[in-house]
């Protein structure tokens, strides 16, 4: 079946299969940002915003997705430089291995559209879904809450 | 991948419906569930998101809510409050944030699942659902979790406003995990005495289910005297399981704590 979905501001026609995951098509047209982890709603690491709101696309049938706007990690920054949520986590040493980043700075990327001056329990909150085996979460809540500062200050 | 032949997508509940007739056919509305299950017997999936089912309405005495209004929805709708913020901070309790923006309050019912959160939540509210099986009817949440209504479709649930206050308690590693045992608890107080008391606890592991011996112990007394003979007696009555989250043995030690909590949180 032909879906249709704007995937990074890019309207794109695809093809695909009936049962096919938001994952598997994100992925097979190159979005490799998009991490496939544990495939059981857990993890957060295939985090992408569907209509500005995180999911899951790990669980989520690209069927149900035909006539929306997809944004993956890739529509957050361009080939020559980092968002400021990126910079952010570098700057605190909140990556590390970096495989869940993506799946989090997407997740981050809705929290500060939603509210641009979040507490840190509400960074907490927000973040919840989206798992990290390497930093314990100190130093990417720190990321987010400064780039959060540093947006408002601009 | 969910090897399936074809993703149909009705426009009214009523070829939703037709549709869910055929063999192997599965019905589908946030995906979380379906999308994990490895079963190859389904050959079809109807996606109920295409019928609508979005609206909040506020009937007077009631809450009529879609089928299809996400987790999130409900938590940020300004005009919905049924006691307090009972149902927006029991909400909160529930999976992370991308699960709340995809599932949906009628998948979240439908599969009648053991831990699920949101049946005990709206259980506690005396909360009914509205039903097509061919025709549209009501039957009560608590009645739809012990009848087999395969091939049903839940098209919205209503929350009647009463008096009261209500408190949701979980136990899990985090509120993101699953509940080794979960409680709901309404109460109306006529000062300290207890007028009506409503009590569901899911995550059993079995299916949410009242607790009509400690809601009949509670009423007509005095909530403060009567809390320690209540949670003695949720421990003796509760029927639980083991599984891999805990024994039943645990999960009934488990019952008497959180009734504490919570019968002490509805008096702050």
């Amino acid at each position: 079946m032909k879906v249709k979905i704007k995937i990074n501001d890019k309207d794109q026609f695809i093809e695909i299969d009936p049962g096919e995951t938001l994952l598997e098509t994100l992925r097979k047209l190159g979005y490799k940002g998009v991490k496939h982890a544990c495939s059981t709603a857990s993890c957060g690491a295939c985090s992408v915003q569907l209509d500005g709101k995180p999911v899951l696309s790990c669980t989520t049938f690209t069927a149900a997705v035909d006539g929306h706007e997809v944004k993956t990690i890739e529509g957050f920054s361009d080939e020559n430089s980092l968002s400021d949520v990126q910079k952010a986590l570098i700057d605190e040493g909140g990556s590390q291995c970096g495989f869940c980043i993506p799946g989090l700075v997407v997740t981050a990327e809705a929290l500060l559209s939603e509210n641009p001056d979040p507490t840190q329990q509400e960074v907490i909150d927000y973040l919840k879904g989206n798992l990290c085996r390497c930093t314990g979460y100190e130093s990417q809540t720190r990321a987010i809450l400064k780039a959060a500062k540093e947006r408002r200050l601009k | 991948m969910l090897d399936i032949k074809e993703y149909l997508k009705p426009n009214t509940v009523q070829s939703a419906y037709e549709m869910g007739q055929m063999p192997n056919s599965l019905y589908v509305s946030g995906g979380l569930m379906v999308a994990q299950l490895k079963i190859s017997s389904v050959e079809r999936l109807i996606d109920l998101k295409s019928v609508g089912l979005t609206q909040i309405e506020d009937h007077g005495n009631a809450f009529k809510i879609g089928a299809n209004v996400k987790i999130s929805d409900l938590i940020s709708n300004p005009s919905l409050n049924i006691n307090g913020d009972f149902i927006k901070i029991a909400l909160k309790e529930i999976g992370s944030t991308q699960i709340r923006n995809m599932a949906t309050l009628g998948g979240s019912i439908a599969f009648k699942l053991g831990w699920s959160d949101v049946i005990t939540i709206f259980m506690v509210l005396n909360s009914n659902l509205e039903i097509y099986d061919g025709k549209f009817y009501e039957i009560s949440l608590e009645e739809y979790t012990k009848k087999s209504m395969k091939g049903a479709i839940i098209t919205a649930v209503e929350v009647p406003k009463t008096e009261g206050v209500a408190v949701f308690e979980k136990f899990a590693k985090s509120n993101f995990d699953i509940a080794t045992l979960n409680l709901g608890l309404k109460i109306v107080l006529d000062g300290q005495i207890v007028k009506d008391a409503r009590i569901a606890v899911g995550s059993r592991p079995m299916v949410s289910q009242r607790i009509k011996e400690v809601e009949e112990f509670l009423i007509g007394k005095h909530i403060k005297s009567a809390s320690k003979d209540a949670c003695d007696l949720i421990e003796k009555v509760i029927q639980v399981g083991s599984d891999i989250r805990a024994s039943a043995e645990y999960r009934k030690a488990l019952s008497k704590f959180l009734l504490d909590k919570a019968l002490r949180r509805v008096q702050l």
